[in-house]
């Protein structure tokens, strides 16, 4: 039993054919990278495992578990979290608030505790936890700033440490260092490096930034024309001929 | 759990203090007439308040007040026709009503937006149809009459409060809605009300981060219901005769004015709506059938020129004086 595979998965939307049998294994404490060139259904195929879309064939296993089909919020439950492309956050919210509020999966949320507050408790370790994952990432100078006044580097921080906040297994990053400047994109890999060091929780991402997928993957899969084309360690994946061809330029991806 | 404990300015305690007192004294000091106007402005406190919490998940109702009445007709029926006293009826008409709000909510939980805008008024005429079609047991178009008074003991009980009083009736109502305007803020505050709110900033986003967003825009409904059929229930021992006809649309419009007037962003906003649009409303009472269009004009003017309601009238007002002194500075 492995830690998460996907079998056979397709997805099409019509007669677009988005996805079409991918194989994935992913061991624990693993970073994996998926990449390929625009419209390969990286997107697509990120929608589908973390719950979005329902695969039209195949399965998503995550520790012996079938989590294909099922609610988001459900696969979220068991462990699978995934983050966003652009800046998902609650604006009206301050750091702080929105971390505590993507401790959901953690607390107390029946009316009765609404209303009468008697699990205090849980509500402060809550609060801990999440001053925790400022320190961490951080943001501690931006704690009591609204969400919506961060720079976008900090808002792609915040996203992933609201990811954080539920304490998943396996964090799925979509496009984490998009639109980023190079300053940014440095602290995303440490970040990133630092959650599987340090706290053990393994990585699937998603990404088009070559370099920054080449520093941070232990293990490469290359999607193309929605099918797997290649698929091992970074080292091997840039000398692959049919990657290189898939990557019109590829003198790029190497630099 | 972060925004439970906000500090209240003293004016506030102050501003509140001034309310408790009027509203006290208020059997003293107005007519009958006016007590009664004042009963039916606290029931409208209850269900502008209720319908707020409803827009916190960002689903704008057209059949909230179709929910006010299955709670008075709940309790028209569970009164009349059972003999059932008040303090059993008030809380079986509000489950009734949950029940109900149920049955609606989860049709309308799988449309969003302007769909569920639509939905939501189609299913709340067809609930009122139903009064209208069945005599047996709403009455029809005729609604039932004759609602059982609300009365707390039998006369001659030294405990006995007869409610047809306008002043006993009054004071019950007002219990009421403090009682309610409590638990809505309390929840509203809580953990549960911040991830409805977060729910309409980004929904993805909840379900990513585990929250099942279509069980809890359910829930939602359902809770608002709970609180529009305690709105009814007093609606209906208030008036003592309900008909299809005091909950048609122009009373969903006017519910919808108040919340726009006063805003939903903030607790406050839709109680600051209630009472200016009570006002003008009894005071624009010699405009008779002209009195709508002038409501539509107030509603224009407002999503026109203050689409956040009046609660953000004060910070704008701040804001645009702060520039303007700032300008006049530099030049």
């Amino acid at each position: 039993m492995s830690f998460f595979s996907v079998k056979k998965l397709s997805k099409s939307f019509g007669g677009l054919q988005a996805n079409h049998m991918i194989d994935l294994e992913v061991e624990e404490g693993e970073i994996r990278g998926v990449i390929g060139p625009n419209g390969a259904g990286k997107t697509t195929f990120f929608n589908v495992v973390s719950g979005f879309y329902a695969p039209s064939s195949g399965t998503v296993e995550f520790k012996g578990k079938v989590i294909s089909g099922l609610h988001s919020s459900k696969i979220a439950r068991l462990g699978v979290v995934r983050t966003f492309q652009r800046a998902a956050l609650f604006p009206d919210f301050t750091v702080l608030e929105n971390i505590v509020i993507a401790r959901h999966l953690n607390a107390d949320v029946s009316l009765l505790n609404a209303i009468f507050r008697h699990n205090n408790a849980a509500e402060a370790g809550n609060l801990e936890r999440a001053k925790e994952i400022i320190d961490f990432l951080g943001l501690e100078h931006e704690q009591d700033n609204l969400a919506a006044n961060l720079s976008h580097g900090h808002q792609r921080v915040l996203g992933v440490a609201m990811a954080l906040a539920t304490e998943p297994e396996l964090l799925m990053l979509d496009e984490p260092v998009a639109g980023m400047n190079s300053g940014e994109k440095a602290v995303m890999v440490d970040h990133v490096k630092k959650i599987r060091d340090d706290w053990g929780i393994t990585i699937l991402l998603v990404e088009h930034d070559m370099k920054t997928v080449m520093n941070l993957c232990d293990k490469i899969t290359v999607l193309d024309f929605g099918e797997k084309l290649a698929e091992g360690l970074p080292e091997e994946i840039i000398h692959n001929k049919k990657v290189i061809e898939a990557y019109l330029g590829a003198d790029e991806i190497v630099a | 759990m972060l925004k439970s404990s906000p500090k209240f300015p003293i004016q506030f305690w102050l501003l509140i203090g001034a309310i408790v007192v009027f509203m006290c004294a208020a059997p003293q000091i107005v007519s009958a007439y006016r007590l009664e106007l004042l009963t039916i402005f606290l029931i409208n406190v209850i269900l502008a308040q209720s319908y707020r919490l409803m827009t916190t998940t960002g689903d704008w109702t057209l059949c909230h007040y179709i929910l006010m009445g299955v709670g008075a007709y709940a309790t028209g029926i569970l009164a009349k026709k059972f003999g059932v006293p008040f303090y059993m009826a008030m809380p079986l008409a509000a489950m009734i009503t949950v029940g109900v709000s149920l049955l609606l909510a989860v049709p309308l939980s799988r449309t969003i937006g302007f769909a569920f805008f639509i939905a939501s008024f189609a299913l709340g005429e067809f609930v009122r149809h139903v009064w209208l079609k069945f005599h047996n047991p709403f009455g029809g178009a005729r609604g039932i009459n004759g609602i059982p008074k609300l009365e707390i003991g039998q006369s001659g009980d030294w405990y006995f409060i007869d409610f047809w009083d306008s002043t006993n009736f009054y004071f019950f109502t007002l219990i009421f809605t403090v009682l309610v305007l409590v638990l809505l803020y309390r929840i509203d505050s809580s953990r549960i009300g911040n991830s409805w709110k977060a729910i309409y900033a980004d929904s993805e986003l909840c379900e990513s981060i585990g929250i099942n967003v279509t069980r809890a825009r359910i829930m939602v409904f359902c809770v608002a219901g709970f609180f529009a059929g305690i709105a009814g229930s007093l609606l209906a021992y208030l008036i003592g005769s309900i008909d299809p006809h005091n909950f048609e649309m122009v009373e969903m419009v006017y519910l919808i004015i108040w919340v726009v007037v006063g805003g939903v962003k903030t607790f406050w906003g839709p109680l600051i709506g209630v009472v200016s649009m009570s006002l003008v409303f009894e005071l624009a009472r010699p405009l008779e059938e002209w009195r709508p269009l002038l409501f539509g004009l107030i509603l224009i003017v407002f999503l026109v020129y203050l689409p956040g309601g009046l609660e953000t009238l004060i910070p704008r007002l701040k804001s645009f004086f702060s520039g303007f002194f700032a300008k006049k500075e530099v030049s």
